[in-house]
């Protein structure tokens, strides 16, 4: 089964992060993106790794509407799709004024 | 495998930021003589320190007065907080309905609750609480903590520093924060207190980014800024525009003109506006600010009183033939 995995810090990460085929990388983040990506195979290019996007939370009110906070993005998401290794960058801090740039190096298992 | 981390100080890249503090001092004490001072009439009995009786419109012009107030000022729009507070049948014009949408927390004097999510000290409460209250100085809601879960529950953790806006913190489960303020410890520099703090408390008052205001979004030139926030934070152009390139409906709003120094105001750089010139932002609680605060949170005149009551006026009336029809406004 895939597996959803929280990661509430990035610069608290060890060395070596390795995960496996349809996992799902949730940062505690404002921004991310892939920087290169190969597979296992061939070392081509290609979505080791994709960037799903950067998101709000949200809740849902008793009328049905959904709320959420004033506020950048605070959750950035990545899945794992296919099996080789890529690199993301995943930023962190306040947008408008300190930008915090951590670049991980992701493996992709099967 | 490696990991590097690296910060980049936007700030850096906002330009010729000119705040002058002694300006924005003066600003408030400026505000605070406009305001008057709270507790001047305390223990005297309210009709006693009236000096001339007020005088209400008939009842069945109140409405109608309300539209011509808040045409003239969109301040003075009456605001009516939560939904579940207004009773059924009472919001049937599209005018109120805007003003349910504005999150403000009304005019009358309340104390929002404040609780952490996490466990920090006494000291770090107490200055967070400090910076939280910023507000209350010009205008009648206060923060104060509270051992149970609060209205307003903050966290520590990773994601920004975010906050949920005005009366929408009720909606949140109380098991999840309505504040977050990323890293902060007793090391954190005063001035961050200061900007950030301050700001994410303003959201809870219901004021949205001053940077999303019409007249500032319209200098910004959309294809840097999806370049410049590509680079900076990987955002796509959705992100973008809804950060940045969307302004708010201003219908909804209660305002002053916009104010790039205010404190609920971002900076942006000058590398993608269309006059170079940077969106400066704000790193205090401005004149502006406050005064608009004291406007929308009136402080009450009369200890003990919430304002003027209904009850202690005097309803004037004459026959409907002569109500005036047309406002020249």
């Amino acid at each position: 089964m895939a597996r959803l995995i929280d990661i509430q810090d990035v610069t608290m990460l060890p060395a070596k992060l390795s995960i496996r085929l349809g996992d799902i990388l949730s940062f505690s983040a404002t921004g991310g993106r892939v920087c290169s990506s190969s597979e296992a195979s061939s070392l081509a290019k290609a979505d080791v790794v994709r960037l799903l996007g950067a998101f709000s939370q949200g809740v849902v009110g008793p009328a049905g509407e959904i709320v959420s906070p004033a506020g950048p993005p605070s959750s950035v998401l990545f899945l794992a799709s296919s099996v080789g290794a890529a690199s993301i960058e995943v930023m962190t801090g306040d947008p408008w004024h300190h930008v915090r740039t951590t670049v991980l190096d992701v493996t992709v298992e099967p | 495998m490696t990991k590097r981390t690296k910060t980049t100080d936007v700030s850096m890249m906002v330009a010729d930021l000119d705040v002058d503090n002694t300006n924005e001092e003066r600003g408030y004490r400026e505000s605070e003589k406009l305001l008057g001072t709270e507790g001047q009439y305390q223990g005297q009995p309210a009709q006693a320190a009236v000096g001339c009786a007020i005088k209400q419109l008939p009842a069945r012009l109140l409405f109608r007065s309300a539209e011509i107030a808040a045409r003239i000022n969109p301040v003075n729009a009456p605001v009516v907080g939560m939904s579940r507070a207004v009773p059924e049948g009472v919001l049937p014009t599209p005018l109120a309905a805007a003003v349910v949408t504005a999150k403000y927390w009304g005019p009358s004097s309340r104390k929002l609750t404040v609780s952490f999510m996490d466990r920090p000290s006494a000291e770090l409460r107490r200055r967070i609480l400090g910076h939280l209250n910023a507000w209350a100085s010009a205008g009648c809601i206060e923060f104060v903590e509270t051992s149970r879960a609060g209205q307003v529950r903050i966290s520590r953790g990773g994601g920004g520093y975010w906050s949920y806006l005005g009366t929408d913190i009720l909606l949140i489960p109380k098991n999840r924060p309505t504040m977050n303020l990323e890293g902060f410890t007793m090391n954190t520099p005063e001035s961050e207190y200061t900007r950030v703090i301050r700001h994410e408390a303003g959201h809870t008052l219901g004021m949205p980014h001053e940077h999303m205001r019409k007249e500032l979004v319209d200098r910004i030139d959309p294809e840097k800024a999806y370049e410049y926030f590509l680079r900076t934070q990987g955002w796509d152009r959705q992100t973008v525009d809804q950060q940045v390139l969307t302004s708010l409906d201003e219908a909804t709003l209660m305002f002053t003109p916009a104010d790039q120094d205010s404190i609920m105001c971002y900076q942006l750089p000058g590398s993608i506006t269309k006059d170079g010139q940077p969106i400066r932002g704000g790193i205090e609680i401005n004149s502006t600010d406050y005064a608009f605060i004291a406007r929308i949170y009136p402080k009450p005149q009369f200890a003990g009183e919430k304002a003027v009551e209904r009850s202690l006026a005097y309803e004037d009336d004459w026959s409907k033939d002569e109500d005036v029809q047309e406002i020249d406004a």
